[in-house]
């Protein structure tokens, strides 16, 4: 065996090829931090042109493509990625496995949504980017001139394929890969809301793909889906946006949940308080996620029978989001509150979310809704929900695992100063927006007249764009510091409670030398306060298998890039060449057996001598 | 997954006598099978026939052969897929959840435009 | 050594390994976002129907005939597939192919049918993707439904060639009957299209 171990890899081919879900894990962070930076690049820019009332810095049509691509790119290549990669990196961990159920699958996944993304970002170079609005809305982007929102259609269609085989993948880890002894009741919260999340996406991306589709048959084979002139219905692409885009919202938000639940009961020292019900109100919040879409719909005309269902629909949601607020707060109540970075975000995160939560509670309302739809007021709802909500939860889960999957720790100054811009750049962008919206500035314009009192509001948000941006330029300084001289983490550096601290910081290729025996909620913690120095094995030491490598993902996610850009050029022969290729990694795939290898039980480490 | 660890560990004896009773269960299942491809061929028919048939009124033939299509879904999903077999459990809530979601998307794109 | 294996298969071989446990359930999943999809392209067709454009309608294109004998083929070929999934779990390997053939024959039968009906169509009635949103409509759902025919061909057509030779055991065993899943689940989408595009654009 030792062959295999031994063999000196070239780094590059290993990336390309690899199947450990801990390495694709840094793969989606890696490339999700960089969406997410292009995406905060653009918000930049857009915040620029609005900076003085009839200012001239990009012109409309830019100020169109870049509204929608940082839309895109933030739910699609930056927040649904970095969700990914935490889930990849920390949830086999969390259920005491050593891989998840399908790694060829995972490894597909991550270069789908890769070849998707780049191919979406294509638009920049190639004649103009995306303009129709994150949403795409027909009859808008079935008649935008160009070929921008082409690449918007494949683009997603092609990286929505990989979220879609990840969530899957999830599902039947989740259910299939737990450890002897963990039990649904208690699976760690991140891996519970990355549950449901997965449940999610599963039944939420098919209306996408169908959207898509849609749209690019109306774009490039001439069909008449949403063309009103020929019998079409344009809110046929609404309503299929919306099945998917509203339960998108949850499967952003869930699994940051999920991390704060975690984050906040570790540094308050207390089990978090009413786990059970916590797990009950993601369940509620995912199954009434899909039936709540009507509410971005309002002001279509569907009638007060449709909206007022919705309407009620929408507020239940309030219900269970209500008590996870509350089992946050009751769970630091009575705790011994320490403050590093990780913390203050997801401490930051209760009152700006709330803030959130609150105007949604008065934008399902219809009738309020005919005045605050398609100004800044929605605009900054839904900012404070995804940044004070999804990206509040995003850092705090990457303060929290950075050491786990790097093995190194972050600066925590530079932490702290990261998280004090970030919140004060974040409440001053997005607070004026409330105001702004109510006094009729309306969202996705590119400019506005002086002398309408909107001055001033507009300036202070531009300039909390600008403290975001630098906020965020001290964490990428913090990143290339740790990364040049950071200090090694030890196996459990914030005495954490759930089982992925159990083992060594980064995790070892097999995880698990021994699969744990899992005694209750928070695995790891019982075992400390018992005094035990590890976690007591459910089997005894044995040869690993482990999964092979493969190249294949990678060809098969080029074929369908390759495909999906010759498409938008109506080169259809190299179209069928890619699809081509892609059908035949698929062949070789399901032709050649893939054994695996095994890792022999005398290359493993001794018992306890893991940590470092 | 109980029923393939429990098989595994009985003896030689009870091994022949558990084959038995598969034989007999996979009869049975055959002649299962058998009635419900019949049942199935003959509601088809029933659906066609309503449909052809002008003695029917248009809005029942609709809520006729809906209700006839739900008989078949039953019949695919329990007896040739064996959703009713043991270990089913997630299978049957990823199915009945996926359907859920088809119901309200098929209402939405039907019922709710103009 | 192989012999002997084979006939302690256990009761269940799609579900004896962790692996075939992993499959069957992501599978059983894929299938459940399938419906969602399906579903979709059902709402899209259901409210596009009576949009003509002032061209043919479905009560003058579709044959019922035709339709009547699309739909034997695949509910046959729908029972033919049960035949081989038990014929899996009874370890009858030669017998378990031959029905796959069977079914994968009946599929090649309606597929053909759907392929001549679809030229009818564009050729005789100018009705086309691009003639009318209904138009638009049926090709892409019925389409799609074909399409997912032709994928299941071309699968089990792989499956058979390459596991012919090497008899079933618990890593071939979840493959074939993976594929099973898959055909009866196009066959409860045919059901639907069959009533709701077909008997449904009859009735009016």
């Amino acid at each position: 065996m030792s062959a295999h171990a031994y063999k000196k890899k070239n780094p590059i081919w290993d990336w390309l090829t690899t199947v450990d879900h801990k390495k694709i894990g840094i793969l989606y962070l890696v490339s999700g931090a960089f969406f997410f930076l292009l995406g905060g690049l653009e918000a930049i820019l857009l915040r620029v042109q609005l900076l003085y009332p009839e200012f001239d810095f990009v012109g409309a049509a830019t100020f169109n493509q870049l509204l929608t691509m940082h839309g895109t790119t933030m739910i699609f290549l930056a927040a649904m990625p970095l969700i990914f990669g935490f889930m990849n990196a920390i949830i086999p961990l969390q259920i005491g496995a050593r891989d998840v159920a399908f790694p060829f699958v995972n490894s597909l996944g991550f270069w789908l949504f890769s070849a998707g993304g780049i191919l979406l970002n294509l638009g920049w170079f190639m004649g103009g980017a995306p303009d129709a609005g994150w949403t795409g809305y027909a009859p808008l982007s079935t008649t935008s001139p160009g070929n921008g929102v082409d690449f918007y259609v494949l683009g997603l269609q092609i990286s929505g394929i990989g979220t879609l085989i990840g969530g899957i993948n999830f599902l039947v880890t989740i259910i299939n890969m737990r450890a002897p002894g963990m039990t649904f009741m208690r699976m760690p919260l991140f891996t519970w809301s990355s549950f449901i999340t997965s449940g999610l996406i599963l039944f939420a991306f098919p209306a996408l793909t169908i959207g898509l589709a849609l749209l690019m048959f109306d774009r490039l084979f001439g069909t008449q889906f949403f063309a009103a002139e020929a019998g079409g219905n344009p809110i046929i692409y609404e309503h299929l946006f919306w099945i998917f885009g509203h339960p998108e919202v949850y499967i952003l938000v869930l699994p940051v949940f999920g991390m704060f639940s975690e984050i906040i009961a570790t540094f308050a020292r207390k089990r978090l308080f009413g786990y059970s019900a916590m797990v009950f109100a993601t369940a509620l919040i995912g199954f009434l996620g899909f039936m709540v879409w009507v509410h971005h719909m309002f002001t279509v005309g569907l009638g007060p029978i449709a909206n007022s269902i919705f309407a009620v629909a929408t507020m239940l949601i309030a219900v269970p989001t209500g008590v996870k607020i509350f089992n946050w707060l009751f769970t630091m109540w009575g705790g011994k509150v320490s403050f590093p970075t990780a913390n203050l975000f997801a401490v930051g995160f209760i009152p700006s979310f709330v803030l959130g939560g609150m105007t949604g509670v008065m934008l399902s309302v219809p009738p309020a809704d005919y005045q605050y739809h398609d100004s800044y007021f929605v605009v900054a709802h839904f900012h404070y929900v995804i940044v004070g909500g999804v990206v509040f939860g995003l850092f705090a889960g990457f303060y929290y695992w950075w050491p786990k999957i790097f093995g190194t720790m972050l600066n925590e100054f530079l932490g702290k100063l990261h998280f004090w811009l970030f919140f004060i750049g974040f409440h001053l962008t997005f607070f004026p927006m409330h105001f702004l919206g109510l006094m009729g500035m309306p969202r996705r314009v590119y400019t506005y007249l002086s002398g309408q009192s909107l001055d001033e509001a507009n300036f202070a948000a531009s300039i909390g764009a600008f403290l975001m941006g630098i906020a965020t330029i001290i964490m990428v300084w913090n990143i290339i510091q740790t990364a040049i001289k950071g200090k090694k983490a030890g196996n459990d550096p914030w005495d954490g409670r759930t089982l992925e601290w159990a083992i060594s910081s980064p995790a070892p290729e097999y995880n698990f030398a021994q699969t744990p025996l899992i005694r209750g909620l928070d695995a790891w913690w019982l075992e400390k306060r018992a005094g035990n120095k590890g976690m007591v094995p459910a089997e005894p030491l044995d040869d690993i298998h482990m999964p092979d490598a493969s190249i294949l993902p990678f060809i098969m996610s080029l074929g369908l890039f390759i495909a999906g850009l010759a498409a938008i050029y109506s080169m259809w022969v190299i179209a069928i060449g890619g699809l081509v290729l892609t059908v035949v990694g698929m062949v070789i795939r399901s032709v050649i057996d893939y054994h695996g290898y095994h890792i022999h039980k005398e290359d493993l480490p001794a018992e306890g001598g893991k940590g470092k | 997954m109980s029923t393939h660890e429990s098989t595994e560990h009985v003896s030689e004896h009870d091994q022949s006598h558990l084959d038995i009773h598969h034989k007999i269960a996979h009869e049975k299942e055959f002649k299962q099978q058998i009635v419900s491809f019949i049942m199935m061929i003959f509601i088809t028919m029933l659906a066609f026939v309503a449909v052809a048939s002008d003695a029917i009124s248009d809005s029942f033939t609709v809520i006729f052969i809906m209700i006839l299509a739900g008989i078949q879904l039953v019949f695919q999903l329990y007896m040739f897929m064996h959703l009713s077999h043991k270990g089913h459990q997630y299978p049957a809530w990823g199915i009945f959840f996926g359907v859920f979601v088809a119901g309200t998307c098929v209402v939405a794109l039907m019922g709710m435009i103009w | 050594m192989r012999a002997e294996e084979m006939s302690k298969l256990p009761a269940n071989p799609e579900r004896a390994t962790l692996d075939g446990k992993n499959k069957f359930l992501g599978f059983w999943f894929f299938l459940g976002g399938e419906t969602v999809l399906f579903a979709s392209l059902f709402g899209v067709y259901l409210g596009l129907r009576n949009a003509t454009n002032g061209g043919v309608t479905s009560n003058e294109l579709f044959e019922l005939p035709l339709v009547f004998i699309a739909t034997m083929l695949l509910l046959t070929s729908s029972l033919t597939s049960v035949f081989a999934t038990m014929a899996l779990k009874t370890n009858h390997f030669k017998r378990m192919i031959g029905w796959f053939v069977v079914t994968a024959l009946l599929g090649l039968a309606f597929l053909g049918l759907e392929i001549y009906e679809f030229n009818h169509y564009v050729h005789e009635y100018g009705h086309t993707m691009q003639s009318s949103a209904w138009g638009s409509a049926f090709y892409t759902l019925v389409g799609t439904h074909g399409a997912h025919v032709t994928a299941g061909i071309i699968w089990i057509a792989l499956l058979i060639f390459r596991n012919m030779r090497r008899g079933m055991d618990l890593y071939t065993a979840p493959k074939f009957y993976l594929f099973a899943l898959y055909w009866h689940f196009i066959d409860v989408v045919w059901i639907f299209i069959f009533t709701v595009v077909y008997l449904m654009g009859k009735v009016g």
